[in-house]
């Protein structure tokens, strides 16, 4: 008796249906129209454009809705029918939807397949191609891209390519050993694996030799320093740029989010005195002296002997200074690094970081980009470190605290261990939008991915070829980006061994 | 280690005041600790209890009096904080042991870094701590993978592989469950009765009657009551412990 009740009221109603779907308010109702009229008119037009593919489509539609709706009447569910229900048709406006979306995709993959293949032209003949295109409507020049491949993977090194590949067959010979020792427990705490260790940690320094070289050409070492202004770009610069950032603003990071984070009031004591003893003993010879010598009145001998206030000024700033020298100066550093876009860092280190630097010392424009773009990396990424060391809770520290470990030790073994492990996919997330930040050194004349591909409809043979370039650079940084993100989720679950 | 009640006093606290900003959390705290002693300190919450033993080994500062560990002062000089700290041992109510290491590296990293001992001896001492605690076989597993009283064992296993002077337990089964507080009871309970000096806050009436040789009950920052257990339960001196002990024996 109740069953039976109960399986009536959960009977499809005609009345409910039409109710929560169109009529329940005016505005429901207007949309429900207008959307089917769009589907309509959408439809319709891709039917006439392409009815070979379209009206599969909109019968398969027609059909699983139909089947679904049985299915719902009768009560015969099976999986299918409501995973449909759940995900597709669960009313009329995602019905529609659903349609409309399916269409449009096969309309796009349409349209780019045949632009991509069919009335595209794969010549690196800038002749045929213009031939090949301009009898189709609209298709790629394939050429544009295959007779700038080196240039946009390597640039002007191709001329160095023993360098490259050099490079790649170190990568290549390290990650063939480190599949099987990192893989199998067999190896944990082995002697080899900690070479292996090392030899990846040494790697980035290796390959940067190998690219940039060192000492004169000409002598019995392969590797001789080259002009890297000159012969570095495309993916290759880009790459660089972003590797060199990370490694080298991982530390600095990790130093500047720990003194962020410092409790330590005024300074040690070694750091004052010393400080003003050099600057005393440096100015007494560099100033005292000479001016003792040509000194004649009372005033010129306490002019030359101004130098031997300093140690009165370091006693006084030393007794009397109990501020936070390390956070301030550390937050003060972040945030004007923070607060400036990269664009900015990018031109300020062109233009002033001469400026730091002691005479006879010029990095070349690549040089100073790095400068640039890994303070911008660190300073973000101490906000990200800082980040995860607030997550480690107290406790962590009172017991490292409890047991006298010293400060080194409590951060290195305790502390950064387990922040740095909470905020991977933070870093991860920022070392992915530093590799494509480095588009930005194309606006200081770097010859860096995306400036190639620009370049390519300048070229005689590619005059105003731009799409095909861009789809392929559009895929490159896609692709590493994606790689990225993909490796930052195995290492995540790697070391999730053992997380309470 | 035999019962060694010798007299000779490692702990020394005289008149020991601490504030947070205004308000005067310990009001004039003086204690001598004697080796091989076993002291339980009860009272209500909020009477600085934990916070007293905490001043011991500098997780909390005290701003007026002194304290001593084995003769060596408790001031601002690093040097001092790291000689003492070697010598007191401290269980917390939360166990905080360290997540990302194995049981084995979470006891044998002070010994390693601090004692200086090497890898072989340590692991060594590790694991016959681990013994002593009934837990040898779990030497190789993370925390996360132990249960609460496990963990608590691991963490008194930690502590002890040091070899302290004195022992400071703040609320060491508080946060265990029911069925797992006896088997780290039974774990302090021994290490009393091998002669180690232990300061230990904690609700156990029954650990406090049978094992303490003193309790000390506190109010308000200060320490209202002192005498020995049987004593204490059976013939409390202030008004205030007698409410205290009627409050928590009735219910």
């Amino acid at each position: 008796m109740t069953v039976n009740t109960m399986k009536a009221k959960r009977k499809f109603d005609m009345g409910t249906f039409i109710r929560a779907n169109i009529t329940k308010s005016p505005l429901l109702a207007i949309w429900t129209v207008a959307l089917a009229a769009f589907a309509f008119w959408f439809v319709g037009r891709s039917m006439i454009a392409r009815p070979l593919l379209t009206i599969p489509v909109v019968i398969a539609w027609a059909a699983t809705i139909i089947w679904m709706v049985r299915a719902e009447i009768n009560k015969t569910h099976s999986p299918t029918t409501l995973w449909l229900k759940g995900n597709l048709y669960n009313s009329i406006t995602n019905a529609l939807l659903s349609l409309i979306l399916v269409v449009a995709i096969i309309g796009f993959l349409v349209g780019f397949i045949t632009y991509a293949f069919f009335n595209a032209s794969f010549s690196e003949d800038p002749a045929i191609a213009k031939e090949v295109t301009e009898a189709g409507q609209l298709g790629a020049r394939w050429g544009s891209v295959t007779q700038n491949l080196e240039n946009l993977l390597v640039f002007s090194m191709k001329t160095e390519m023993y360098r490259i590949w050099a490079s790649i067959g170190l990568l290549v010979g390290l990650s063939i050993p480190s599949l099987i020792i990192f893989r199998s427990a067999k190896f944990n705490r082995s002697l080899i694996r900690r070479i292996l260790t090392w030899l990846w940690i040494a790697s980035p320094f290796i390959i940067f030799f190998f690219l940039r070289g060192v000492g004169e050409a000409g002598g019995s070492n392969p590797f001789y320093a080259i002009d890297t202004e000159q012969l570095w770009g495309g993916l290759l610069l880009s790459l660089i740029l972003s590797v060199v950032a990370i490694v080298a603003s991982f530390p600095l990071g990790v130093l500047l989010a720990l003194g962020r984070q410092s409790k330590i009031n005024g300074v040690p004591w070694w750091l004052t005195y010393g400080t003003a003893a050099l600057l005393t003993a440096y100015l007494i010879v560099t100033f005292t002296l000479p001016n003792l010598e040509v000194a004649e009145t009372t005033g010129n001998y306490i002019y030359a002997l101004l130098p031997l206030l300093i140690p009165l000024i370091a006693l006084f700033f030393q007794k009397g200074f109990k501020g936070n020298v390390m956070a301030g100066a550390c937050t003060v550093f972040i945030e004007c690094i923070r607060g400036v876009p990269l664009i900015t860092l990018l031109f300020s280190g062109i233009l002033l970081l001469q400026l730091f630097l002691p005479d006879g010392w010029e990095p070349n424009k690549i040089g100073r980009v790095m400068v640039a773009m890994t303070v911008f990396s660190a300073a973000y990424l101490a906000e990200n470190i800082r980040g995860g060391l607030q997550a480690i809770p107290r406790g962590q520290y009172e017991a490292a605290d409890s047991l006298g470990l010293s400060t080194y030790t409590k951060y290195t073994k305790i502390v950064l261990p387990q922040a740095l492990r909470i905020v991977i996919p933070a870093i991860v997330g920022q070392f992915i939008g530093l590799f494509k930040d480095t588009s930005l050194v194309a606006l200081v004349g770097l010859s860096d991915l995306l400036n190639v591909a620009r370049r390519i409809s300048s070229q005689q043979n590619w005059l105003t070829i731009r799409t095909e370039p861009f789809i392929f650079i559009f895929v490159v940084y896609f692709v590493v980006s994606y790689a990225m993100a993909w490796y930052s989720r195995r290492l995540e679950k790697q070391l999730g061994v053992g997380v309470r | 280690m035999a019962m060694d009640k010798s007299g000779e006093a490692i702990v020394t606290c005289v008149d020991v005041n601490k504030w947070y900003g205004d308000f005067h959390v310990l009001k004039g705290i003086d204690l001598e600790v004697t080796k091989g002693e076993v002291i339980v300190i009860l009272g209500p919450s909020g009477s600085g209890k934990s916070t007293f033993i905490r001043c011991i080994n500098r997780l909390e500062e005290h701003q007026e009096g002194q304290i001593h560990v084995k003769g060596t002062e408790l001031t601002h000089d690093v040097r001092n904080i790291a000689e003492i700290r070697r010598e007191v041992g401290m269980v917390f109510q939360q166990f905080n042991l360290f997540p990302h290491l194995t049981i084995l590296e979470n006891i044998t990293l002070a010994p390693i870094h601090v004692r200086k001992w090497n890898k072989a001896d340590s692991e060594e001492k590790a694991m016959k701590w681990l013994t002593r605690v009934g837990i040898p076989e779990q030497a190789l597993k993370y925390p996360g993978q132990l249960s609460g009283g496990q963990q608590q064992r691991v963490a008194i296993a930690r502590t002890l592989t040091m070899e302290p002077e004195v022992i400071l337990f703040d609320e060491p089964t508080s946060a265990l469950d029911p069925e797992m507080i006896s088997e780290v009871l039974d774990v302090m309970r021994d290490l009393a009765d091998e002669g180690y000096t232990m300061l230990s806050v904690t609700h156990e009436m029954g650990f406090a009657k049978t094992v303490a040789d003193r309790i000390i009950f506190m109010d308000g920052g200060k320490i209202v009551e002192m005498n020995n257990p049987n004593e204490f339960f059976n013939n409390p001196q202030h008004e205030r412990t007698k409410l205290f002990l009627s409050q928590i024996l009735n219910h």
